[in-house]
């Protein structure tokens, strides 16, 4: 008798617990749908109505073809500016962001595998850099990258300084790196593999998990990226970013809501479909990424 | 043995062993050294140029303009109403964060019970977090829209939310929705991991002593996943603190030149951006940032404190 009693009573635990969630995720999901939903309204329907169109009479794609056809850059020079933003992205971020790991992870191959005096005062330094908050400086930078650079106006804010590497990344390679075995390493010294030749063909390939993971955290962010666009490349047609182009799309199109949602739908499918196939490794990539241990 | 000095003898002839910079070592110093130049060229030479701008005046971007102003800059935030209105709206929308925390603390709780599709929800909640923030802006700013929006649909009204005549707060309100919209994702999945982690058999065994969830949940399950919780504090915080984007987005710089309606939209960050790249004061723009560099310093050094103390290199 007392098992039937505790069985009832945790199924409606269950119960609440499943329209909790529930609920929530109609929450999470609702602001897409409005904005998915609403770029297929056609534009008479959309002027011609006075509040919130829950489903469109007709279905149209007129939103998404004005979002080509009408934007000023198409008219102008032949390529839709969201269209020339996703490319612009692409090499933006994807060019600094592999030079970056390959920076970083070599340095964390130099830490954790290479006799080098002094290195762990100098990993202590570069942990360091890791606790300085830098996000404060992001608006002022701008006077150091317009007037001691001179790169005001072009990409190299966003993609030089990633080139680099990142504090971060190297901490995480170098945990990776330190679980490689030293003998496959000392194999490779015998064979006569310098350590250039030891990185590339051995610790690369055996890291590629980490790297992708990396990557993908990385990735994220720059596609994602509004800050520095804003800053640096506002005013130039031909350099304009996905973010940045979608926020322009909102002043050309102002009288076109419909084409303003098509555009946000536009710009964060990439990333979804890229999340829908890979959400372990993406989302490793993030947490992992970020955190510091 | 340890500790034992090697001695030069043919049978234990090893030169290298007594040259400290071999070729390795110098190759292994410079790619160390690459990272941390990159930081000194691109975040140190920044944070010095900022520093010292915030004691100078100058002509718009110019270098070469630059004179010691006699703490003017400082004079002019300090007694500047909107400074301390924009430490209170960045002080709100910081606060978003910590709600997020705890939803993302509760719906990880409540998707570790064996419910039906868990797996399922935890996918699908991690996809605000993968949002830019102009798409998210653009969702709320049309879910606010006062012709076209979800909420006058549903509420029946026409409100302009974004641009409230009636009560001006609604604005930042706004904001603060679409940050607890898009943060606890991150908590989400970070909590998952976190409470994997705590055996079952602490459960198992509190059960036995009586406990209810309630119990569990505060004696049990808050304690374990403390790291977590504290690291999603800290970067929260931070992260909150340095509130641009949301800020920027969903409150653009009306004609009245405020950052939104009423300044409702105000973080110390967009503040230092309006004083920066519209007033053309980077001074200002640097005393504005400066104070928000030492706030958010201040936050991190707890985390220093404890970080030093409970781990090592």
């Amino acid at each position: 008798m007392m098992r039937k009693k505790a069985h009832k009573r945790i199924k409606i635990t269950s119960v609440v617990i499943f329209a909790v969630l529930l609920l929530y995720l109609v929450f999470l999901l609702v602001p897409m749908f409005t904005v998915l939903i609403s770029s297929f309204v056609d534009h008479v329907e959309m002027v011609s109505s006075t509040e919130f169109i829950w489903w469109p009479s007709t279905w149209s794609f007129d939103a998404y073809k004005s979002l080509f056809t009408e934007d000023i850059l198409y008219l102008t020079k032949g390529i839709p500016s969201i269209a020339l933003g996703f490319v612009n992205t692409l090499w933006m971020n994807i060019l600094p962001i592999v030079v970056g790991l390959f920076v970083s992870g070599f340095a964390a191959y130099a830490y954790s595998k290479l006799k080098i005096p002094g290195k762990n005062i100098i990993f202590f330094i570069q942990l360091a850099t890791m606790m300085i908050p830098l996000g404060s400086m992001a608006v002022v930078s701008y006077l150091y990258y317009n007037s001691v650079l001179g790169w005001s106006g072009t990409p190299l804010p966003m993609m030089i300084p990633r080139m680099f590497g990142a504090a971060t990344t190297i901490f995480f390679l170098r945990m990776y790196f330190e679980s490689v075995g030293d003998d496959i390493i000392a194999a490779a010294k015998i064979d006569g593999a310098g350590i250039f030749r030891i990185y590339v063909t051995i610790l690369i390939p055996l890291a590629i998990p980490a790297f992708i993971a990396q990557f993908i955290f990385a990735f994220v962010g720059g596609y994602n990226e509004y800050v520095r666009p804003m800053l640096y490349l506002t005013g130039s047609d031909t350099l304009v970013t996905l973010q940045l182009a979608v926020v322009n799309l909102q002043t050309s199109f102002k009288t076109f809501p419909e084409v303003i949602c098509s555009a946000a739908v536009l710009a964060m499918i990439p990333l979804i479909i890229v999340y829908c196939f890979s959400q372990k490794l993406f989302i490793e990539g993030i947490t992992v990424g970020g955190e510091k241990g | 043995m340890p500790g034992k000095k090697e001695k030069a003898s043919p049978a234990s002839f090893k030169m290298r062993s007594k040259k400290k910079w071999t070729k390795e070592a110098v190759i292994g110093l410079i790619i160390i050294l690459i990272p941390l130049i990159g930081y000194l060229i691109f975040s140190g030479f920044p944070l010095i140029v900022s520093f010292i701008t915030q004691f100078t005046s100058m002509d718009g971007y110019d270098l070469s303009s630059m004179q010691w102003n006699n703490f003017a800059n400082f004079q002019l935030i300090f007694t500047d109403t909107r400074f301390y209105k924009s430490i209170g709206i960045t002080a709100w929308l910081a606060s978003a964060q910590i709600v997020s925390l705890v939803i993302a603390l509760a719906i990880s709780v409540l998707l570790r019970a064996k419910v039906k599709g868990s797996k399922l929800f935890t996918i699908l909640f991690f996809i605000p977090y993968i949002c830019s923030s102009v798409a998210v802006a653009q969702m709320w700013k049309w879910i606010m829209d006062a012709d076209h929006g979800l909420l006058n649909a549903l509420l029946g009204t026409h409100i302009n939310w974004l641009s409230n005549v009636n009560d001006p707060q609604t604005l930042t309100w706004a904001i603060f929705l679409a940050i607890i919209w898009q943060s606890p994702g991150y908590g989400i999945v970070m909590y998952r991991s976190a409470l994997v982690a705590v055996p079952s058999t602490l459960y198992e065994a509190a059960s036995l002593d009586g406990a209810n969830a309630w119990d569990k949940f505060v004696h049990i399950t808050l304690p374990s996943v403390a790291p977590t919780t504290f690291y999603l504090l800290f970067t929260g915080i931070l992260s909150g603190l340095m509130t641009f984007e949301a800020a920027t987005l969903m409150a653009p710089v009306t004609w009245q030149q405020t950052a939104g309606y009423e300044d409702m939209g105000l973080t110390l960050l967009y503040y230092a951006y309006i004083q920066g790249t519209q007033r053309f004061n980077m001074g200002a723009a640097c005393v504005i940032s400066w104070f928000l560099f030492l706030v958010t310093a201040l936050v991190s050094i707890p985390v220093l404190k404890k970080r030093s103390a409970g781990s090592e290199l």
